[in-house]
C-alpha cells in the first residue's frame, strides 16, 4: 500500500509542476502543494501509532482516555484544516463546523453531567446512587434480569 | 393550452389563473399533475406542502375531537377498560395519533415548509432557493414519511404517546420500529429544508440587502433553520437507537437490559425542546410582518427582535431538562435547566414588548390578518406565562403530567403557531392565489376560533392545578364539569376552523380576482416587486434593495409639541 | 475576484437560479458544510451513549474491549488515512484539470474503502464466532473469554456504532462511484469541481468519526 503512495508521489511531483502553472488561473484559492498533503499524512500516521502507544502506558485509565481524546482532537483539527481545506476557505465554514462541535460538546457535557450528578445533593447524607447493584451486590428489582443471580458487575 | 382534469392541483391552478388576463404566472405556467409533482419551483412546492399539511391537520383534529368526546361522557362507577365510547387502548392510540400527526406532520413543517418556501426567495429578491431539486426531494421525503407514520400508527396500534418513552416503547408489542422509522424519514425532510434555507439566506440575497434590511420573517426562518439542522439529527439517532433497542436489545434505554430510561428522555428532549422553537420562531416572524404592515408602522427595535430570534435558537438548546424535572434526573441538572428556562423567556418577552410597542400610535386596521395577530398576542401570552409556572421546580412537581401542561402547550403551539399560520395565509393570500377572500367571514372566524379555543383550553388549566392527570382515559367525577366545558369549546373551535377552511375554498372557487399587486401597501420585496401573482421565476428584473423592510410612508414620528 | 457574467458567457454547468459559477460553488460548499454539521450531531448521540455506558459499567467495558483486536483496528485506521490522502489528491487533480489523476485517486480511495469494510466485516465475523452477538442475541460460547452477563450492552453499542460508520462508508463509496462515472466523462475541471469536493468532505468526516471510534472502542481500556 505504501508502494502505491510512493508511486503516486512520483507521479505527483511531475503533476506538481504543471499544477503550478495552473495556479494563477484559479479564481478560488490556490492549490496546496502535494508535499503538504503527504506531510500531513505522515504526521497523522505517527499520531495513530502514538495513540496505540499511549494505550499501553501503565498509567490510570482516566489519563489514558484523556490523552487519547486529546490526540484524536489534534488529528481531527489537522484533517479539517488541511484535508478539508478549512485553512483557506471562507472562515464561515470553520464557524459552522466549530459551532456544531460546540453544540455536540455541550450535549455530551450536560447529559453526562446529569448522569454523573444524580447523587450530587444526597451523597453527603449517605445516600449513594449505586450503579448496577445494591450494597449486597444484587441488581435492583427494576434492573437487568439475568439468569445468574448476583453475579453482576461490581 | 391543453387542459387535463387530473386532480386537485390542476383544477385549482386553472381556477386561480383562468380569470387573469395578466398573462402567465407560476400557477398556470406549466399544466398537469406531473408538472406539480416534479416541479422545482419553490412556490408550487410551498402550495403542495400547504395542501398536505391542511389534510393532516384535519385528520389530527378529528382525533382530538374524538378524545374530547370520550372525555365528556358521564363517568361510570367501577369503570373498566371498555366502559366508554372508545376503549382504553383505543384512547391511548388516539392521543398517540393526535400528538404524532400534529407535532411531526403539521406544526413543525407548518410555517417553514409552506410560507418559508413560498416567501423566502421572494422576500430576499432571489429567483428560487439555493437547491431547488433538494427542495423537491424534501417534499417527497415528507410525503413518504407521512404516509409511513400515519399507516403504521393507524394500523399498528401504537400507543406510547408521541414521546415514545422507554421502557414501554422498547417492550410493547405495537409497531414502534415502523413508527420511529417514519419519524426518522420526516426528520430528513426537516434537515434538508433547513439546510436549503440557510444557504439561500447567506448566498442569494438581492444586491443592497444587508442583514439588517431583511424582513424579520427571514430572520425568523433563518434561526428556525439553524435549529432544524442542529437538533433534528439527534432525534434521528435517538430513534435509531430505540429501534436497535427493540430489535437487538442493546441495553441503553431499557433498565431490564441494563439501560437507563432517563437517558432516552435526555436524548429525546435534546431534539424535542428545540423543536418547539422550530414551531414558534416562524410564528414570531409572521407576527412581525403582520403587525407592522397592518398598523403601518415600523417595528419597534428591529435589531432587538432580529437578535432575539437567534438568542432563542441558541439558548433553547440548553433547556431540555425542564421536561424531566420529575423523572429522576439529577437535582443539580434540574436547577441548571430551570435557570436557563427562565433565561430563554427573556428574548421571547423582548419580542412581545416590541410588537406591542409597534402597535402604539400605529394606524391599526382590523383586517383579518390583524385580528389573528391580536388573537396570537393574547393566546401566546397566556401560553408563555404558564410556561414560566412550569419552569419553576417547586410548582412543576405538582403540575407535571397534568392538564395544566396540556393547556400550556396547546396555548403556545396552537394558540401561537397555528393562529399565526392562519393569519399569515390570510395576509399573503392575495399574493399566493390572486384572489380576494371574504373579510367579514375572516373576522368572524377569528372571533369564533378565539372563543372556542379559550373555552376548550382554559378549563384545562384549572383542572390541571386541581390534579387531573393527562393522557388518562378515566377520571374522578370532580373534573367532569371542566371536561364538558372543554369539549363544547372544542366544537366551537372546530366550527371556527371550518369557517376558515370554507372561506379559503370559497375564495379559490368563487372569489373575485385581486387586482392590486400590493393590497396591504407593504414595503417588502415580495409585495412591491412582483405582479399580482408572481411569475414563474419571481421577478422580471433583479430587485435591488434600497430601504429597510418597514419604512412606511406614514411613519409615525413623535410629536414634539405635546400629546394629541 | 469573481467573474463578471456577461450574456454569452454562461458556463454550461451554471444552474438557472444562480447568477455566477462562483455563487453556485460557494452555495454548494456551504450546503455541504451544514450537512456535515448535522452528520456530526448524528454521531454525537452514539458517542454520548458510549459515554453513558462507560460511566455505568467501567469494568464490563474493559472486559469487552479485551476482545477487540487493536492491530486490525490500527490497520483500518491506516487504510482510512491513506484513503483520506488519496481523496484530497483526487480533488487537487480535478482542480488541476488532470483527468487521469482524478480517476486514479478516486479508484484508490474506493479500494481503501472496500478494504476497510472487508477488515471490519472479518472482525465482526470473529466476534460472531465467539458468540458475541449484539444485545439480546448475546450468547458467548463456553470457551469465550467474556462471560459478563451485561456485556451485551458493550457489544450492542459496538455493532451499532461501527455499523453506522460502515453504513456511511458504503454511502461514501456510492457517492464516489457516481463521481467516478462523471470523472470518466470528463466533467470535472478547475471550474467545475464542487461535487467532487463535497464528496471528499463527506469522506473526511467519515475518517474523523473513525479517528474517535478507534481509540474509544479499541484502545481506551
Amino acid at each position: 500500500m505504501l508502494k502505491i503512495v510512493r508511486n503516486k508521489k512520483r507521479q505527483n511531483s511531475s503533476e506538481h509542476s504543471s499544477g503550478d502553472q495552473k495556479h494563477s488561473h484559479n479564481n478560488e484559492h490556490g492549490l496546496l502543494p502535494v508535499r503538504l498533503y503527504v506531510g500531513i499524512f505522515i504526521v497523522l500516521l505517527m499520531m495513530i501509532f502514538m495513540n496505540i502507544g499511549i494505550s499501553m502506558l501503565p498509567i490510570p485509565s482516566i489519563w489514558i482516555v484523556s490523552l487519547l481524546i486529546f490526540v484524536a482532537i489534534i488529528q481531527t483539527i489537522l484533517v479539517a484544516v488541511f484535508y478539508m481545506e478549512l485553512i483557506h476557505e471562507d472562515k464561515f465554514y470553520s464557524f459552522v463546523f466549530g459551532s456544531a462541535v460546540l453544540f455536540m460538546l455541550l450535549f455530551f457535557g450536560i447529559t453526562l453531567g446529569e448522569i454523573r450528578g444524580r447523587d450530587f445533593f444526597t451523597a453527603t447524607e449517605g445516600v449513594k446512587m449505586m450503579r448496577g447493584v445494591d450494597q449486597n451486590g444484587n441488581f435492583a428489582p427494576g434492573g437487568p434480569k439475568l439468569e445468574k443471580k448476583s453475579e453482576g458487575s461490581h | 393550452m391543453e387542459k387535463r382534469d387530473m386532480g386537485k392541483p390542476v383544477l385549482f391552478a386553472d381556477m386561480l389563473s383562468s380569470h387573469h388576463d395578466t398573462g402567465s404566472n407560476y400557477l398556470n405556467a406549466k399544466k398537469g399533475f406531473l408538472s406539480w409533482l416534479f416541479t422545482v419551483d419553490h412556490k408550487r412546492i410551498g402550495i403542495m406542502y400547504f395542501v398536505a399539511i391542511s389534510v393532516f391537520f384535519l385528520v389530527g383534529g378529528f382525533f382530538a375531537l374524538l378524545l374530547r368526546a370520550e372525555l365528556m361522557q358521564e363517568r361510570i362507577v367501577n369503570a373498566t377498560a371498555n366502559s366508554y365510547m372508545i376503549s382504553a387502548d383505543h384512547f391511548n392510540e388516539a392521543f398517540t395519533f393526535h400528538g404524532s400527526i400534529m407535532v411531526f406532520l403539521v406544526i413543525i413543517p407548518s410555517i417553514p415548509a409552506t410560507l418559508g418556501n413560498f416567501l423566502l426567495p421572494l422576500m430576499i429578491g432571489a429567483k428560487d432557493v439555493a437547491f431547488p431539486k433538494l427542495n423537491l426531494m424534501s417534499f417527497h421525503i415528507y410525503i413518504v414519511g407521512a404516509i409511513f407514520l400515519v399507516y403504521t400508527i393507524a394500523f399498528g396500534g401504537l400507543d406510547t404517546g408521541w414521546t415514545f418513552y422507554t421502557p414501554y416503547s422498547t417492550e410493547t408489542s405495537t409497531s414502534v420500529v415502523a413508527a420511529v422509522f417514519g419519524a426518522f424519514i420526516l426528520g430528513f425532510s426537516s434537515i434538508l429544508t433547513g439546510l436549503n434555507f440557510i444557504v439561500t439566506v447567506h448566498k442569494m440575497r438581492a444586491p443592497g440587502m444587508t442583514w439588517v434590511r431583511m424582513p424579520l420573517f427571514v430572520w425568523a426562518i433563518y434561526a428556525t433553520s439553524v435549529i432544524q439542522v442542529l437538533a433534528t439529527p439527534v432525534l434521528a439517532v435517538t430513534l435509531v437507537l430505540v429501534a436497535m433497542e427493540r430489535l437487538l436489545g442493546i441495553g441503553i434505554f431499557d433498565s431490564n437490559l441494563g439501560g437507563d430510561p432517563v437517558l432516552f428522555q435526555n436524548f429525546f428532549w435534546f431534539y424535542s425542546h428545540p423543536a418547539v422553537y422550530i414551531m414558534i420562531l416562524p410564528a414570531f416572524g409572521v407576527m412581525s410582518e403582520l403587525i407592522t404592515t397592518h398598523s403601518r408602522k415600523s417595528i419597534f427595535g428591529y435589531k432587538a427582535v432580529a437578535i432575539s430570534s437567534i438568542g432563542i435558537a441558541v439558548i433553547g438548546f440548553f433547556v431540555w431538562g425542564h421536561h424531566m424535572f420529575t423523572s429522576g434526573q439529577s437535582a443539580l441538572a434540574t436547577v441548571f435547566f430551570s435557570f436557563l428556562t427562565y433565561a430563554v423567556a427573556v428574548p421571547t418577552a423582548i419580542k412581545v414588548f416590541s410588537w406591542v410597542a409597534t402597535l402604539y400610535k400605529g394606524s391599526i386596521s382590523f383586517t383579518t390578518p390583524m385580528c389573528y395577530a391580536f388573537v396570537f398576542l393574547f393566546l401566546f401570552l397566556i401560553g408563555g406565562i404558564t410556561g414560566i409556572f412550569l419552569g419553576a421546580i417547586s410548582t412543576d412537581v405538582h403540575l407535571h403530567n397534568t392538564y395544566f401542561v396540556v393547556a400550556h402547550f396547546h396555548y403556545v403551539m396552537m394558540g401561537g403557531t397555528l393562529i399565526a399560520w392562519i393569519g399569515a395565509i390570510y395576509h399573503w393570500w392575495p399574493k399566493i392565489t390572486g384572489k380576494k377572500y371574504s373579510e367579514t367571514w375572516g373576522r368572524i372566524s377569528s372571533v369564533v376560533v378565539f372563543l372556542g379555543f379559550n373555552l376548550t383550553f382554559f378549563p384545562q388549566f384549572i383542572m390541571g392545578t386541581r390534579g387531573m392527570p393527562r393522557r388518562y382515559y378515566d377520571y374522578l367525577p370532580e373534573y367532569y364539569n371542566f371536561h364538558v366545558l372543554s369539549t363544547i369549546g372544542s366544537w366551537v373551535l372546530a366550527i371556527g376552523l371550518f369557517i376558515v377552511l370554507f372561506n379559503w375554498l370559497h375564495s379559490i372557487f368563487f372569489g373575485k380576482n385581486e387586482s392590486s399587486s400590493n393590497p396591504w401597501k407593504a414595503k417588502t420585496i415580495e409585495w412591491t416587486d412582483t405582479a399580482v401573482v408572481p411569475i414563474e421565476h419571481n421577478f422580471e428584473k433583479q430587485p435591488i434593495s434600497t430601504h429597510g423592510p418597514y419604512e412606511f410612508d406614514e411613519l409615525v414620528k413623535p410629536v414634539k409639541t405635546g400629546g394629541h | 475576484m469573481s467573474a463578471h457574467n456577461h450574456e454569452g458567457e454562461h458556463s454550461k454547468f451554471l444552474a438557472h437560479h444562480f447568477k455566477s459559477m462562483s455563487q453556485q460553488t460557494a452555495a454548494g460548499k456551504l450546503g455541504m458544510w451544514i450537512f456535515m454539521a448535522q452528520e456530526l450531531l448524528f454521531f454525537s448521540g452514539l458517542f454520548c451513549a458510549y459515554g453513558f455506558m462507560r460511566f455505568m459499567y467501567p469494568d464490563m467495558v474493559t472486559q469487552g474491549q479485551s476482545s477487540m483486536d487493536w492491530r486490525l483496528g490500527g490497520i483500518n485506521s491506516v487504510i482510512l488515512l491513506v484513503s483520506s490522502l488519496t481523496m484530497s489528491l483526487c480533488v487537487r487533480s480535478a482542480r488541476s484539470n488532470n483527468k487521469a489523476g482524478t480517476v486514479k485517486f478516486l479508484v484508490a480511495t474506493m479500494i481503501c474503502g472496500l478494504l476497510f469494510l472487508v477488515i471490519k466485516g472479518s472482525e465482526w465475523g470473529m466476534h460472531f464466532h465467539e458468540g458475541y452477538f449484539p444485545g439480546k442475541f448475546f450468547n458467548p460460547v463456553a470457551h469465550a473469554e467474556i462471560q459478563d452477563p451485561l456485556a451485551h450492552i458493550f457489544f450492542g453499542l459496538y455493532y451499532v456504532m461501527t455499523g453506522m460508520h460502515g453504513l456511511h462508508i458504503v454511502v461514501g463509496l456510492g457517492l464516489m462511484t457516481w463521481m467516478l462515472v462523471r470523472a470518466n466523462r470528463g466533467e470535472f475541471s478547475s471550474e467545475n469541481y464542487v461535487s467532487l469536493e463535497n464528496t471528499s468532505l463527506f469522506w473526511h468526516l467519515v475518517d474523523i468519526v473513525w479517528i474517535f471510534l478507534y481509540p474509544l472502542l479499541y484502545l481506551a481500556k
